[in-house]
């Protein structure tokens, strides 16, 4: 068995009288310390593949587990935990709270692992650092650039050292200088032995991975 | 940083809308405090008018006869022989369980004497509990009496007996001096010569006796019933009754105001309860995305919870400590022009403040359960649309 791993997958969403298949019986498996691009068209599936894999959203049918752990079979503050054990989210529209600085954003997922009251601030302002945000710590994500916003929630996302990063299109809102110096965080990030699994529809992007998995009308193609 | 970070973070760097939450918890708390206090006030005064009144249990000897009265003519059973008070029962009552609701025990001998071939009522009294028990009395001319042998003449009395103060004048076996003339009472004590006790038991060869005891009682913890059963307890030769009627309606009137200002407070409290909810509700819709990515980097559902009801605690803590002092201040200004005939006097109350503000962050917290609830429960793909 994979590291991440989905045997015959659906999701379906209510859609009038039946429901529509976002994801149809995909099965795959992605290896620890893997980097791997989901490539597709608008609509393919890939965002809810990524979100099965996240465990944010259940399968209808099928089984998604991540190290072992059958996702289907946890409650949803069992979901939680795992997340914050086990994954980082980078999102195209960056999520980050617009009433804590960069800092107190990045330390968020640290605010409810117990034990990290004392160390919470330096991991923060360590992972900020990995990201050349160290200087703007203390700013407002309103005065931050798209592209600052986004290395923020990169430095959210490992902050906590999970083994997966999961990135959704996260070069979908930036310029190509800043799409580049991001894609290449997330290629140091692999090299420092996150598995990444990075939801793209460019091609030039998927280039950056190791491992290109082709989706199309939810089923994997390629 | 902690969950209380985040919570404190959001409502200080959104101060519009939490001035707005604090101010319409506050002015509902306000109100009813407001309410509450100038019903404590109003009591106060009618208290302090009871205290004015006079007295309100009169303690006479018990008698087994029927009442002496024919006609509306009443033969006094104070002078009718059987058993009399003494100084000691008037000390007796001190004793009783609601003792510290007597301010004032007013004993007197009532005895009759001839001031030349005319007849006057002599009472004696203690002149200060006397005074402090008829605070309508006037001293028209010359002064209260400073000694043992000075006495108080009533209007009528001086003019019948051609009396005036600096005259002296026989009583019993004694002679006393009228130091002052009591102005027009529009009572019985017109007609009246007022002497101290200890001078008339001894001049008139009365030893201990008394004719009865007045007693001005302040009862508004207790109905006034249960303090003259307490006094017919302590004093079983004796037959205390209640002199209740005005102050009984005013008791009245006061209670249905309280209940109404409780009602309108809970009404109050209920509205703003509303407030609160409905805008803690609105709060959670403007912040599905933050909520769903507190979801996504593994915040439970307790975790969310805490944040907005640690949220609702400060906004309904503050709004109780602000409620209290609008509420407190207001009725300072506004009851001098609404009830100019009473003179209200508000004090802290530490006990109506710490009721505000519990109230206020009771009323706060249980109106944000539900939407806090609510919000802990957001499925996260659906919070965050994009992925």
């Amino acid at each position: 068995m994979a590291f991440i791993d989905l045997k015959n997958v659906t999701k379906a969403f209510p859609a009038g009288e039946d429901d529509y298949p976002a994801v149809r019986g995909v099965s795959l498996g992605i290896e620890s310390g893997e980097f791997v691009a989901v490539m597709g068209p608008s609509g393919s599936g890939k965002s809810t593949l990524l979100s099965l894999l996240g465990g944010l959203s259940h399968p209808t049918s099928g089984v998604v587990s991540v190290d072992g752990i059958d996702l289907g079979g946890l409650g949803p503050n069992k979901l939680s935990d795992f997340r914050r054990e086990y994954l980082g989210f980078v999102f195209q529209s960056f999520y980050l709270v617009p009433y804590l600085t960069a800092v107190e954003n990045v330390m968020l997922p640290l605010v409810i692992q117990p034990g990290m009251n004392g160390t919470a601030k330096g991991a923060a302002l360590e992972a900020l650092r990995k990201v050349g945000l160290d200087a703007k710590a203390h700013r407002l994500p309103s005065q931050l650039s798209g592209g600052e916003q986004e290395r923020v929630a990169i430095a959210r996302a490992i902050v906590n050292k999970p083994p997966v990063i999961l990135a959704d299109e996260p070069t979908g809102n930036l310029d190509s200088r800043t799409g580049d110096q991001v894609l290449d965080m997330l290629r140091d990030l692999h090299r420092d032995g996150h598995t990444i699994v990075m939801v793209t529809h460019n091609v030039e992007n998927a280039k950056r991975a190791g491992r290109t998995i082709e989706i199309r009308d939810g089923q994997v193609v390629n | 940083m902690k969950l209380i970070d985040i919570a404190v973070n959001n409502l200080r760097r959104k101060k519009g809308r939490t001035f707005f939450l604090v101010a319409g918890l506050a002015l509902g708390i306000g109100a009813a405090v407001a309410l509450t206090s100038v019903g404590d006030a109003m009591n106060r005064e009618v208290m302090h008018t009871l205290d004015e009144f006079g007295a309100n249990i009169l303690v006479t000897p018990a008698t087994e006869d029927l009442p002496l009265s024919y006609g509306g003519m009443t033969i006094s059973a104070v002078n009718t022989g059987g058993r009399s008070l003494t100084l000691e029962d008037a000390r007796r009552i001190r004793t009783i369980k609601n003792s510290e609701n007597v301010s004032t025990v007013a004993p007197k001998l009532l005895v009759v004497s001839e001031v030349g071939k005319t007849k006057v009522m002599v009472a004696g009294v203690e002149f200060p509990a006397e005074f402090k028990l008829k605070k309508w009395w006037r001293v028209a001319s010359g002064m209260k009496p400073g000694e043992v042998s000075e006495v108080l003449i009533g209007k009528d009395a001086a003019a019948k007996l051609g009396l005036a103060p600096g005259d002296n004048v026989t009583l019993g076996n004694g002679t006393f001096r009228v130091s002052g003339m009591l102005g027009d009472t529009g009572s019985q004590d017109d007609g009246l010569i007022f002497a101290d006790l200890t001078a008339v038991q001894k001049q008139f060869r009365k030893g201990d006796a008394i004719s009865l005891i007045e007693l001005a009682a302040l009862c508004s913890g207790c109905p006034i019933e249960d303090m003259v059963a307490q006094v017919n307890g302590v004093l079983p030769g004796a037959k205390a009754v209640a002199v209740k009627e005005t102050v009984e309606l005013k008791m009245q009137a006061m209670h249905y105001f309280h209940r109404f200002s409780l009602g309108i407070s809970l009404l109050l409290l209920i509205v703003a309860g509303m407030i609160i909810f409905f805008a803690m509700t609105a709060s959670v819709k403007e912040r599905v995305q933050e909520i769903g990515l507190f979801r996504a980097i593994g915040f439970r559902t307790g975790h969310i919870i805490q944040v907005l009801l640690i949220e609702a605690f400060f906004v309904s803590l503050l709004a109780g400590v602000a409620g209290y002092a609008l509420g407190a201040a207001s009725p300072r200004i506004i009851a001098p022009y609404l009830m100019s005939a009473y003179n209200l006097k508000f004090v802290f109350d530490p006990g109506l403040a710490a009721g505000a503000v519990a109230a206020s962050v009771l009323v706060g917290i249980a109106a944000s359960i539900y939407p806090a609830v609510r919000a802990g429960r957001l499925d996260p793909i659906e919070a965050l649309r994009t992925l």
